[in-house]
């Protein structure tokens, strides 16, 4: 069966083309497949609610000549709110996908491992026994969440950080920060509990220009940190003795990486609150649909996109009775997806 | 065919351990260059830890490595990687990859931030598939292929990596004899056809006599014996080594020592 070391192979060559072109054509599917979904998702937001604004009228405002109705519901209360959306599912997505692939866990995401409930235990200190507002309480939300991850480090450091002593600690760290979130809301009164609780189920419906641009401005440095990782993470996923025998510093690149994704991951709730489960599902969800085990950062954070502003307008229009907030669709949505992920996964197919 | 050979790896009073447990203690190895070495012992002897060291897997407790005269500590990892290549004893494929895309990542070492997938590395990844006899399963997912195909298909990955020195940690467990004896030769003829220099770790001694130029054996962190196999592998050294009594007759194939259990 061994052939001449030396012998030029154009039969190889060639079905390595073949497979290289056939995944190419199915990036470029997924990828405008999601790009179509989402700009259905965005017309559909900016064109639906007590007023209507028709899509003619919405192409007109985004380019600058709508009439003053369209244009005041559009950038003062739709735009805002669908742009959060929108950063909130790429920090997100982003954050998942780089927990998940480092610690070759689906389970670990931000949400799961107390990220998002150190970004919440901040936010609600600095609004409860802070009386903070605004910026303030997203940077408490930062604190928080950087102060989860780092005494995860701490806790799981073992001359490097392996994957599942991480995840178990900040399972725990999590059940920690939900006791000390119930504490802080049982000890205030009910009035700013309500305040707390509205920001604890994950809203994009108090927008404004300057948090978009706050949370758009820290994006703008961590997206591409996260993305120039991708060919290390890629490498990773063979595990730490194959990537470190092919030169990747496992252990540097997978720090690097939990610290990058808890600052994705902690500025999209400081702006939006703890919207569930996103962080969990799109990096899983991207995958299956570029489907050949690649990490797939680019696809996730478009998926993370679409389940965002998908879930706000259900949340606005569908849901019967009252608009609620995002966290509670995403919620929904993301734990059915748990239940079928639990369900479909076999053992040791997840390593 | 007039080229340089492998840069020479050498252990130089290397002790390794994991926390505070020391598993292998001071050992000196000079590799030799451009043949095959085997390291052999019984479980828990050291072997694998030894050859993780070799492979800067595990940073020594004490001593060094080197290779080409570095310490390969001091080595950028890349710059590593493309000299010096180790398969672990049990690599994770991830779920759904395919054989074309994993083997294709044995081309990250000579890969750089501005120097992206090229011809070349394409050639590369074909003669790999080649060598292995695994053209046929480019396309193929991982988790379709049996445990002998995926093993080829591991070494095809670290044949695609180019390295001048290669580290193999068991590189025929959970293969039956017909696909142990196919791997072996497949890595013979790559240390006569390339000079690679390649160091195994292997449980069966008598493939380990057949395969090895040079022999290293090992017993409770240390090297008990090394050189010929011819010279090494005696009565004496596998009762020290495993605690085993044996008869070493002449192997009816090649003439090599053939340890019998007694």
């Amino acid at each position: 069966m061994t052939t001449d070391l030396l012998t030029p192979t154009r039969d190889a060559a060639d079905r390595l083309h073949a497979v290289a072109v056939r995944r190419r054509r199915r990036g470029v599917l997924v990828s405008s497949g999601l790009g179509l979904v989402t700009l259905a998702v965005v017309a559909l937001n900016l064109s639906v609610g007590d007023l209507p604004v028709p899509l003619s009228q919405v192409l007109a405002t985004l380019v600058g000549r709508g009439d003053e109705t369209s244009t005041l519901v559009l950038v003062e209360f739709r735009l805002p709110r669908l742009v959060l959306g929108a950063l909130v599912g790429v920090g997100l997505g982003l954050a998942g996908g780089l927990f998940q692939s480092v610690l070759r866990n689906p389970l670990a995401s931000p949400d799961v491992i107390g990220v998002t409930q150190g970004a919440s235990v901040g936010a609600v200190t600095g609004l409860l026994v802070l009386g903070l507002s605004g910026a303030w309480v997203a940077a408490a939300a930062l604190v928080g969440a950087a102060a989860v991850t780092t005494v995860n480090l701490a806790l799981a450091w073992r001359g490097g950080v392996t994957g599942y002593r991480f995840v178990l600690c900040g399972i725990g760290l999590a059940f920690v920060a939900t006791s000390a979130l119930g504490y802080l809301l049982t000890r205030s009164d009910v009035r700013d509990a309500q305040a707390a609780l509205v920001w604890l189920s994950g809203s994009v419906s108090s927008a404004t220009w300057e948090g978009n641009a706050r949370l758009a401005v820290a994006l703008a440095v961590l997206v591409p940190a996260a993305l120039a990782m991708a060919p290390r993470l890629r490498m990773l996923a063979l595990g730490d003795d194959t990537a470190t025998a092919l030169g990747v510093r496992a252990g540097r690149v997978r720090v690097l990486a939990l610290v990058t994704g808890t600052a994705l991951a902690a500025v999209a709730t400081a702006a939006a609150g703890p919207v569930a489960f996103v962080a969990l599902a799109s990096a899983p969800i991207a995958r299956r649909l570029v489907g050949d085990g690649r990490v797939a950062l680019g696809s996730t954070a478009m998926v993370g996109v679409t389940v965002v502003t998908a879930s706000d307008f259900v949340a606005q229009h569908l849901l019967p009775g009252l608009e609620a907030p995002v966290g509670i669709v995403t919620g929904l949505v993301g734990g059915a997806y748990l239940i079928w992920l639990l369900a479909t996964t076999t053992p040791g197919g997840a390593r | 065919m007039n080229r340089p050979g492998p840069p020479p790896l050498v252990a130089e009073s290397l002790t390794l351990g994991y926390d505070r447990r020391q598993v292998v203690h001071g050992v000196d190895l000079s590799v030799p260059t451009g043949r095959v070495t085997v390291v052999v012992g019984a479980n828990g002897c050291g072997k694998s830890t030894l050859l993780r060291g070799l492979g800067r897997l595990l940073r020594p407790t004490s001593g060094r490595v080197t290779l080409g005269g570095e310490d390969i500590a001091s080595l950028g990892a890349r710059r590593l990687a493309s000299v010096l290549g180790l398969l672990p004893q049990q690599p994770i494929a991830p779920e759904g990859i395919t054989v074309g895309d994993l083997v294709g990542r044995g081309r990250y070492p000579h890969q750089g931030p501005f120097r992206r997938w090229t011809t070349e590395d394409t050639a590369v990844v074909a003669h790999a598939l080649a060598a292995t006899g695994t053209q046929d399963l480019a396309d193929r997912r991982m988790e379709e292929l049996s445990g002998g195909q995926r093993q080829r298909v591991w070494i095809a990955m670290a044949l695609a990596q180019q390295p001048e020195v290669l580290l193999l940690d068991e590189p025929t467990t959970y293969l039956d004899v017909a696909h142990q004896v196919e791997v072996l030769d497949l890595l013979a003829g790559l240390n006569r056809e390339r000079g690679t220099t390649v160091v195994m770790v292997l449980h069966d001694l008598n493939l380990a006599a057949r395969y090895g130029e040079h022999l290293v054996v090992m017993g409770q962190g240390r090297v008990l014996r090394e050189g010929d196999p011819n010279d090494v592998l005696t009565v004496e050294t596998v009762r020290e080594a495993f605690g085993l009594e044996s008869v070493v007759v002449a192997d009816p194939v090649t003439g090599g020592p053939l340890v019998v259990p007694a």
